[in-house]
């Protein structure tokens, strides 16, 4: 079997409101399952759930064949890397990382320790306090004495969102190459979604104490199954329409637009910006309307057109020549064009 | 030199109520008695300080002191730890009720409070009728060793309790947590996380209990017996009974000498942990 945790119908309430609401989630072995969603979509509570700190109502945390739900936090092999580390301030690093290690003989506690200073590189560190180090380095430790106890799954609430940007990137692609070199399975909880892509194996995206939608980043990204996803894991735009039998989708004031087919009825076109192109060349598709603006973000520029029923979308333009000659003129009739594959359809 | 305008008035007052009161107390201690009004005449004697050192009127009444201070103050401790951290840990709106309760009783004069303490001990009361019921033997409670240490920890409960409150209320709840989390049950996260991060609350409530402990003269007239001679008591009847004002003032400049130590020690042994931060012992040590 290659389900490592099976969540079943978790429900969890704060007082009067529903945190997690009838719930289920499947983690297979060895990989980076990341939890995305906005602040109060219960993916805190979710992580706090499956680590004892959040008694559920109803449901079932069923953790390699054995149900958890009901065992105290120091009773499940499950270890955190909490959002604040909350390393204790008066052990030496050796010491937070030793303190999950109770009932090993001394020689092999030890070696333990050695051994994850080692694979977090702080071995030079190991007598000093965590005050004394900077946050990158309290990440690691706290990473360090989260996999000490070889944990069967690891739980990361937000653990890049202390770091600066340039040490996030850094830190990012150390957890996931040091996850798959170890072969433990990591839930990560996240509000970004660029490190949710970059870093996961699978996304759950959460919305209101439920599952949005679960799958590969790529499956996610390209291919969401509601307005909601579509709109929280990158940018899109949304033209209301009707599919015809001929996989066709009629734009109400614009025209009509090729896609790659559906059945049929009224649906939600989604266009990401990057996939369309301002003039003829982007594809078979194609709408015109009037330039509205053009903002320069570095590596693209991200132009606003007007479409003949008012409506704005979004067109990125990548810089790969620089800006030169880029820059269009302002209020000038432009075509917006796309191939059929780039077409999302929603339901409404 | 305007720094120094500013700062008069502290100086000023510092020097009128503290300064002066204490180089009075230690002349009288180095003088000797006479037979006049007042009793004692100016010189340099350190014959006080020698029969205190000496005779074991003083020394056992010093040691006693220190004892009962001292077992006191492991008993407030033994009491305060779970109070402070029951409602350190209570949910928020328990809080202030909760601490306004342990604050409740010094609401009511010390004489009434002590004197309901005498009603609740005597032989005549229910709790020796009590207590004598299940012993099966006459059992005595007022004017004991116990009746002392009773009434001791009873009135300085409160000075262990909102230290102990103010350092594991500050704790950061996550790192209980992050213990449970690796593993560690209730009663290991005690010793090994709660109670050593609290340790200056510790230090501070113990230093609160027991100065004032060491010089409490009330508590043993009242409830302890004959037998319980402690430094304040002494020092009592030195002053009054004997009007031997020199050596009374001998036995305070001792025992202020012996109060001095104390912090000092709990200053030093906590300066050699670096996460411990003095702020909560110059704070108490500023009001004492």
């Amino acid at each position: 079997m290659s389900e490592l945790l099976c969540i079943e119908g978790l429900t969890v309430r704060h007082g009067a409101t529903v945190a997690l609401d009838a719930f289920s989630l499947a983690v297979r072995r060895d990989e980076l399952f990341v939890l995305l969603g906005a602040s109060g979509s219960g993916k805190t509570t979710l992580l706090r759930a499956i680590a004892g700190f959040a008694l559920p109502a109803s449901g079932r945390i069923v953790l390699n064949g054995q149900d958890i739900a009901a065992l105290p936090p120091h009773r499940r092999p499950v270890n955190t890397v909490f959002q604040s580390y909350a390393l204790f301030p008066h052990m030496t690093v050796a010491a937070n990382i030793a303190f999950g290690l109770r009932g090993m003989d001394r020689a092999a506690v030890s070696a333990r320790v050695r051994e994850m200073l080692a694979l977090v590189r702080l071995e030079s560190l190991a007598d000093r306090r965590p005050h004394q180090l900077s946050g990158g380095q309290q990440q690691r430790v706290a990473l360090a004495r989260g996999l000490a106890p070889r944990p069967a799954l690891l739980l990361l609430d937000e653990p890049l969102s202390a770091l600066d940007r340039a040490l996030r990137t850094e830190t990012r692609d150390e957890l996931v190459r040091l996850r798959r070199h170890l072969g433990t399975s990591f839930i990560l909880v996240t509000h970004d979604q660029q490190e949710a892509l970059t870093m996961a194996d699978r996304i759950g995206v959460m919305r209101d104490g439920s599952m949005a939608q679960v799958g590969t980043p790529a499956e996610v990204y390209e291919g969401p199954n509601s307005r909601f996803v579509a709109e929280f894991l990158g940018s899109a735009n949304i033209l209301p329409g009707a599919l015809r039998a001929d996989g066709s989708v009629d734009l109400p004031g614009l025209g009509t637009v090729a896609t790659n087919g559906g059945i049929a009825r009224p649906v939600l076109l989604a266009l990401r910006p990057e996939r369309l192109r301002l003039g003829d060349t982007g594809g078979v598709n194609r709408l015109t309307g009037v330039l509205a603006a053009s903002v320069y973000a570095g590596e693209t520029l991200i132009h606003t057109v007007r479409l003949a029923d008012g409506s704005d979308i979004r067109v990125t333009q990548s810089l790969h020549d620089g800006l030169s000659g880029a820059l269009p003129t302002p209020d000038a009739a432009v075509t917006v064009s796309w191939s059929p594959d780039a077409c999302i359809l929603l339901p409404p | 030199m305007s720094r120094f305008f500013v700062l008069a008035p502290v100086w000023g007052w510092l020097a009128l109520l503290l300064a002066v009161p204490l180089a009075i107390v230690l002349a009288i201690a180095l003088g000797e008695t006479a037979d006049r009004v007042p009793p004692f005449a100016l010189g340099f004697s350190l014959e006080s300080f020698r029969t205190i050192l000496t005779d074991p009127l003083y020394r056992d009444a010093l040691f006693m002191s220190l004892r009962v201070a001292g077992l006191s103050t492991a008993g407030c401790l033994l009491l305060g730890y779970p109070m402070a951290l029951g409602i350190a840990r209570a949910p928020e709106r328990w809080r202030d009720p909760l601490l306004l309760a342990a604050m409740l009783p010094f609401w009511t004069g010390f004489p009434m409070r002590i004197n309901a303490w005498i009603g609740l001990l005597a032989d005549d009361g229910w709790m020796v009728a009590a207590l004598s019921w299940l012993t099966g033997s006459p059992v005595r409670l007022l004017y004991t060793d116990a009746a002392l240490y009773l009434g001791v920890v009873y009135t300085y409960l409160p000075f262990m309790v909102l230290p102990l409150f103010a350092s594991l209320s500050r704790l950061d709840p996550a790192l209980d947590d992050a213990a449970a989390d690796l593993g560690a049950p209730p009663w290991v996260r005690l010793l090994r996380v709660t109670l050593p991060l609290s340790a200056p609350g510790i230090a501070a409530g113990c230093v609160l209990v027991f100065i004032p402990a060491v010089g409490e003269y009330a508590i043993p007239e009242l409830l302890g017996g004959p037998g319980a001679q402690l430094a304040g008591r002494v020092l009592w009847s030195e002053f009054f009974a004997n009007r031997d004002w020199p050596m009374a003032s001998a036995l305070a400049v001792t025992l202020l000498v012996l109060l001095l130590v104390v912090p000092a020690l709990a200053r030093h042994m906590l300066a050699a942990r670096k996460y411990c931060n003095n702020d909560t012992l110059n704070r108490f040590q500023q009001r004492g």
